[in-house]
């Protein structure tokens, strides 16, 4: 099984950093977003070190459980994640609409003088 | 304070929460600004940021006299439970934010745009609350949380400058935090992975023990990496120019005064709590060298006075970082006091540029020659923050910079010479500076545009108050050097650290 979760996550980061590099920032975006979800997934299979079972103590006893704390991370990091997604949605829409191009060769390679 | 604390059962009780109160006190804060109009919020956060001056000094005097305050969040014990932890360092650093924050929050009282702008002051507040954080928590994951705040509230107030270059300032700034909080959040799985616990403590007593898993390289490095972009370290530098210039004059403040001490923080933190001795300070030193360097020759081509500075902070990260690789007691005593100084006349030199830059909607220094005759007040804390940048007496700049050679001296290393070739260039660009503002001809529009604007009364009194706070620490630079001595010799002594937050005698 982690040798599988390994290489998703692998194959996840690949992906991203393919988008990333992209000149379109709508796709920049959709790397970020993908990026994290691989991250999340990588903290979740650190947690499943332990075991499969579920971390409540009366239905797991004596079997190994999966640890707890991971899944509180991974909710809070999911958290903040979508709020960082929708915050680079709405800096998108405001970069199209304030000029013509969300291509990030438009963008101006130095505002030196 | 003791006979009071017998008086007052309040003051106790404070005491006993003293933590977590300026985090509650910048959160409740926050969320009264989001009900308040303009002018009233502005008043408010002003009274805020002041009265968590005061606690953040209270705690600092603790944390000198008695070692590291601890606080169980909920009252739950480390491992399992969250704990704030503030040592000299952490409470200095805290006490120097809300000193700039201070000064800001005054500015902003200034400027109409800002006080108008609906979501400034809460943003503001929660920027603060989420530094104070920062230095405060003891543990990664809340580091990881906290650093996130930092990023989200400061991209929107990077966003309120409102120029023609905003949008894509914005989203460069936005996607290079978003890329580094990510492999934050990578590093400390990797560790949390190793080592089963987020506690810092906790890891620095494993790691001393050892043996170091494997993981361990490969999490710190991510860990390093994430905190030399947030310092702005070459080769990560290249988002800090834009997004320092781009701000508003009050944000700029923060952000190049305060925000690049977080990256600052973590490498000092894990240099001498989590991995002392770690073979990766070398790249440190040098990458630290690269951007004293090239910050500094940087800046002497610039011809933009918000980015001029903004370059100049690029230079003077990239000494602080020669310092902690330096390590040792005046090695990381220089560290500490350059921060300090740094924060505090770099923020004046925002305000009072910014100021200009605002004022006259013009940017170059070519069009802003010669200006000291039209607002001398300005013109005059300018110069005395330019003195302090390059590191000339009588101001704290000086100590520092004294501070930092006698460090390089002990080391007697290849970066001496580099960091005493970065000063020489803060000198050089200084002077540049205070030649164009103060004796370039003025320029006839400005002469002409100058009565049309509206008189602002008030203005220099914010980059006053943080310039004036520099030449006391030169004029007294035993202030500077007994704190930063201190908070010195106790990043030196990790287990003062881990005792105090796990428990046992030190």
């Amino acid at each position: 099984v982690s040798y599988l979760m390994a290489a998703i996550i692998g194959l996840l980061v690949a992906v991203a950093v393919m988008q990333i590099l992209q000149r379109d920032a709508i796709r920049v975006v959709v790397g970020l977003y993908i990026l994290w979800n691989a991250t999340n997934l990588l903290i979740i299979s650190v947690a499943s070190v332990w075991g499969p079972g579920a971390p409540i103590l009366e239905e797991t006893e004596g079997g190994a459980m999966a640890d707890p704390l991971v899944q509180a991370f991974v909710l809070t990091a999911i958290v903040i994640t979508f709020g960082f997604a929708a915050l680079l949605v709405a800096i998108t829409s405001w970069l199209s609409s304030s000029g013509d191009s969300i291509d990030i060769l438009d963008f101006q390679e130095d505002h030196d003088r | 304070m003791i006979d009071l604390a017998h008086a007052l059962p309040v003051i106790e009780v404070l005491r006993e929460h003293l933590l977590i109160l300026p985090i509650m006190l910048l959160l409740v804060g926050a969320v009264c600004a989001a009900l308040l109009p303009g002018r009233a919020a502005g008043i408010l956060v002003t009274v805020v940021v002041g009265v968590t001056l005061a606690i953040n000094f209270w705690i600092l005097q603790l944390a000198l006299d008695g070692g590291p305050l601890v606080y169980f969040v909920g009252g739950w014990a480390p491992p399992q439970g969250i704990v704030l932890v503030a040592d000299r360092l952490s409470a200095l650093l805290a006490l120097v934010a809300m000193l700039l924050a201070l000064a800001s929050s005054i500015y902003t009282l200034t400027s109409q745009k800002l006080l108008d702008h609906t979501y400034f002051h809460v943003l503001f507040l929660f920027l603060l609350m989420s530094l104070v954080g920062v230095f405060f928590t003891g543990d990664l994951f809340n580091l990881y949380v906290f650093m996130e705040m930092v990023i989200l509230s400061s991209v929107i107030l990077v966003a309120m400058a409102d120029r023609p270059v905003s949008a894509e300032v914005t989203f460069k700034y936005t996607i290079l935090s978003a890329l580094g909080s990510t492999a934050l959040l990578f590093g400390i799985g990797l560790i949390y992975g190793a080592m089963g616990t987020l506690n810092m403590a906790e890891i620095a007593l494993h790691i001393q023990e050892g043996p170091v898993p494997v993981l361990i390289p490969f999490g710190a490095a991510m860990l390093l990496m994430v905190f030399l972009l947030k310092a702005g370290v070459v080769p990560f530098h290249f988002w800090l120019p834009d997004a320092h210039s781009a701000a508003p004059a009050a944000v700029s403040a923060m952000l190049s005064g305060m925000l690049v001490k977080v990256g600052v923080y973590g490498v000092l933190r894990m240099s001498t709590l989590l991995f002392p001795e770690t073979p990766a300070l070398a790249v440190v030193a040098w990458l630290g060298a690269a951007s004293a360097l090239f910050g500094g020759l940087a800046a002497l081509a610039n011809g933009d006075l918000k980015r001029l500075l903004a370059y100049s902070t690029i230079a003077n990260v990239g000494l602080i970082m020669i310092a902690i690789s330096w390590g040792g007691q005046w090695g990381l005593m220089a560290a500490i006091a350059h921060m300090v100084n740094h924060a505090l006349f770099k923020g004046g030199l925002f305000l009072a540029g910014g100021y200009l830059a605002e004022r006259y909607h013009e940017h170059s220094l070519r069009s802003l020659t010669g200006f000291a005759s039209l607002s001398p007040g300005v013109a005059i804390v300018f110069g005395i923050g330019a003195v302090a940048l390059a590191g000339l007496p009588p101001t704290g700049g000086f100590v520092s910079k004294l501070l930092l050679i006698q460090a390089g001296w002990l080391d007697g290393g290849l970066l001496l010479p580099v960091a005493i070739l970065a000063s020489g260039l803060s000198i050089a660009y200084s002077i540049r500076l205070f030649i164009k503002l103060w004796w370039g001809t003025r320029s006839d529009w400005a002469v002409a545009l100058t009565p049309h604007l509206p008189r602002q009364r008030l203005v220099s009194v914010p980059a006053a108050l943080l310039v004036t706070a520099v030449l006391v620490l030169g004029i007294l630079p035993s202030l500077l050097t007994t704190v930063a001595g201190a908070a010195a010799s106790e990043l030196l002594q990790p287990e003062i650290y881990i005792h105090a937050v796990l428990g046992g005698s030190p």
